[in-house]
């Protein structure tokens, strides 16, 4: 009898030292692909794997699951054609900007870990409100309507693709570390959850908002001003200055504020200057060269 | 030592139960071993068809059925083909830069996962957030190597997959379903569905989705039963069988459209002219060039007669077109002719009745409608004898059965060499 309590004594010991193992993580959390060259994408999975997985932790999904969808929306998946395009683009726009100008693998440990990617706009009709992307949970940053983006359009590139993505981004941020108390106060009797819609931008700039969404609630403001800086050219931050102040209007005051808290807080708990972000994004927004954003295009491989 | 008992019999009670014998198991493989089987053989189903899948395409339960081509490759890659009127303006249009996969979802899913320009039409929610409501995700309901139904993952609706026939072109495939379009639901066709029970009345089969009545004119307020289909390079693909039947599929053949248990045919050409007329107010108009010799001597001396009228146009003075249409006076043959202009046409009027008895349909004129109508009858005695030759009982006969717009030929059952053909028109 005794025999067999020592028997499951040291089953149970051995049992349970094997649950303690403590599990050993790689270098992403992303298996490596199994690779089957013959596959129509091969290709461009290689290119995505070798140039967002690797060196950041992301998995750049263009294939549209449907079960990763919000049900509530009617949506299509993107063309392999723009998949490609904004790959390209976004390693140069964002990727690239981040790692010249934040501290090294910031964005492998901080950035999404799931970007995808949606043709169309999930749009609410009842509303007439569009969804341009969602970050969820810190993990990953949908952005939507891809297929209808023009390439030679800087400014649609940005509202819909570049703009979200740091809007995204900054969601993740202050998802991780708490807004700053400050900037909840500046226009706390202004947010406009249900109606903000029908607000125009000049109205939203005069009431200290960078945009009419960023008047919806507090973390969106947050994230609309760091957005809007960073992609906004000068032109286009003056005319939102200028229309702020206008008649009088307070506006241009409280979003200054704003930028600088936002300045502050980025510098203070992420080690990350605002201002040399948004000069490496309009510098390479002003030169961009097609030739070179594409080089790398699994069209060309061979030019790597 | 009673103890001692209880504890040997629970002891041998434990150990029986422990050896009670297994469940036998229904399968002979294991869930995911049979999942992955369902999904090896989609993959080769889809794959296997040499020229690639006819599809049925129904976006939404409430949508009529689009054809689509599609060429399902092993690497992954879609090739997909369209021509309609909602999504490719009547073009013949490809699209082959795009993906599918099948995946286990519940079963079996196949997904078409990056945009394609000619499938995701259906599914691309436009500016509404809606679009035409389709869905790119589908469930395999059932797939082998001569036929695949899905169904819309999202929207519901069911799909059908047929293997393409060696050898068939997109172009003629789409020349071939167009043609049948024509020749089944031309001028708005109205046909019959016949079961073992009962006959209904199929309208609206030129939309796409036919509804079903019973028999006669729909009353104010009813509220009709929706079956849509599509239009095959043999027959119809229904997305759902009509009422409680089964059948889905429908060839034509001769006269009538065959499924399994019931059939779609037109009524007979003699009730189908009064039918045409009473539900969908269609016109019928006689064809001037498949005239008997009776019919066309009247209308020659009518002829002779206008150009001696109408001297300042002589050269174009004559009858225009005779077409029977449903009016707020009842049936009229409307006598169409160019009197002083060679350009705008003088339209009178005659009351008609048209009755249809074993086969035959008897036409009886009792009348100018109006006065006018009555004055150019006295300018024109030959008129009245053109509508008194014509008034009588016919044999009827449809050129095309399954489609009696197209042509009937009525023959005068006391004289076969009075005779005339009509076409329907809406």
């Amino acid at each position: 009898m005794k025999k067999i309590y020592q028997i499951l004594f040291v089953g149970a010991m051995v049992l349970g030292l094997a649950s303690c193992e403590k599990e050993v993580f790689g270098p992403s959390i992303f298996v490596d692909p199994v690779v089957d060259t013959t596959t129509y994408t091969y290709e461009f999975d290689q290119w995505l794997y070798k140039h967002y997985t690797v060196p950041y932790n992301v998995e750049f999904r263009y294939r549209l699951d449907d079960n990763a969808t919000d049900p509530n929306y009617n949506v299509v998946p993107v063309s392999m054609g723009m998949a490609d395009t904004i790959a390209h683009l976004s390693l140069y726009l964002w990727y690239d900007v981040y790692d010249s100008v934040a501290p090294a693998g910031f964005l492998k440990e901080n950035g999404p870990r799931i970007i995808q990617l949606i043709g169309s706009a999930m749009i609410n009709a009842s509303q007439g409100t569009e969804k341009l992307g969602q970050a969820e949970g810190g993990i990953k940053i949908t952005l939507m309507k891809i297929n209808l983006m023009e390439t030679n359009n800087m400014d649609q590139l940005n509202e819909y693709i570049f703009k979200t993505m740091h809007h995204e981004f900054s969601h993740i941020l202050h998802q991780k570390k708490t807004l700053p108390k400050e900037f909840e106060q500046l226009s706390s009797g202004n947010y406009n959850p249900d109606g903000w819609q029908y607000t125009s931008d000049a109205e939203a700039w005069q009431l200290g908002f960078a945009s009419p969404y960023g008047s919806s609630q507090v973390r969106e403001d947050f994230v609309e001003i760091i957005a809007n800086y960073i992609v906004k050219t000068d032109a286009q931050l003056n005319t939102m200055f200028t229309t702020a102040e206008k008649n009088g209007k307070s506006g241009r005051k409280i979003l200054e504020q704003k930028i600088e808290i936002c300045r502050t807080w980025l510098k203070e708990k992420w080690d990350l200057d605002l201002d040399a972000l948004r000069a490496e994004v309009q510098t390479r927004q002003a030169n961009l060269d097609w030739d070179e954003v594409m080089s790398l295009g699994f069209l060309n491989e061979s030019a790597e | 030592m009673k103890a001692k008992y209880l504890l040997i019999i629970f002891s041998v009670a434990c150990v029986l139960g422990a050896c009670s014998r297994e469940e036998e198991n229904l399968f002979d493989k294991s869930a995911s071993e049979r999942a992955q089987a369902a999904l090896e053989n989609a993959d080769n189903v889809f794959t296997g068809a040499k020229n690639g899948w006819e599809m049925l395409y129904f976006a939404n339960p409430s949508s009529c059925g689009y054809s689509i081509i599609l060429r399902f490759k092993k690497d992954g890659q879609i090739v997909a083909t369209a021509k309609n009127e909602t999504t490719t303006r009547n073009k013949l249009l490809t699209d082959s830069a795009s993906t599918w996969d099948i995946k286990n979802d519940y079963g079996p899913i196949i997904t078409f996962d990056t945009y394609n320009s000619v499938f995701h039409a259906w599914s691309d929610p436009g500016n509404d957030g809606d679009g035409l409501l389709g869905d790119y995700e589908f469930l395999i309901l059932h797939a082998d190597s001569s036929f695949v139904k899905l169904k819309g993952k999202k929207h519901g609706a069911y799909c059908y997959l047929y293997p393409l026939e060696e050898g068939v072109t997109e172009a003629q495939y789409f020349a071939d379903v167009e043609a049948m379009q024509k020749r089944m639901f031309g001028n708005s066709n109205l046909l019959h569905l016949q079961t073992s029970g009962k006959e209904y009345l199929l309208r609206d089969g030129s939309s796409g989705i036919f509804t079903l009545t019973d028999l006669g004119v729909v009353a104010v307020g009813e509220d009709p039963d929706i079956n849509p289909f599509a239009v095959t390079r043999t027959g119809i693909q229904m997305m759902s069988p009509f009422l409680d039947l089964t059948a889905t599929t429908y060839t034509l053949q001769e006269a009538e459209v065959v499924g399994e248990d019931s059939k779609i045919a037109a009524a007979s050409p003699a009730e189908y002219i009064n039918e045409y007329i009473s539900i969908l107010s269609g016109s019928w108009t006689i064809d001037m060039a498949e005239i008997g010799d009776s019919i066309s001597s009247v209308i020659g001396s009518i002829n002779t007669a206008l150009k001696a009228t109408y001297k300042n146009n002589k050269k174009n003075a004559s009858v225009n077109s005779l077409v029977f249409k449903k009016t707020t006076k009842g049936l009229v043959l409307v006598f169409s002719y160019y009197g002083n202009s060679s350009k705008a046409t003088t339209d009178m009027s005659y009351l008609f009745d048209v009755t249809a008895s074993d086969g035959a349909a008897s036409f009886t004129y009792s009348g100018p409608a109006d006065e006018n109508a009555q004055k150019t009858v006295n300018a024109f005695p030959d008129i009245e004898k053109l509508l008194n030759t014509l008034s009588g009982t016919y044999e009827t006969v449809a050129n095309e059965p399954i489609n009696p717009t197209a042509g009937i030929k009525l023959t005068n059952k006391s004289n076969s060499e009075l005779w005339f053909t009509i076409q329907g028109k809406m």
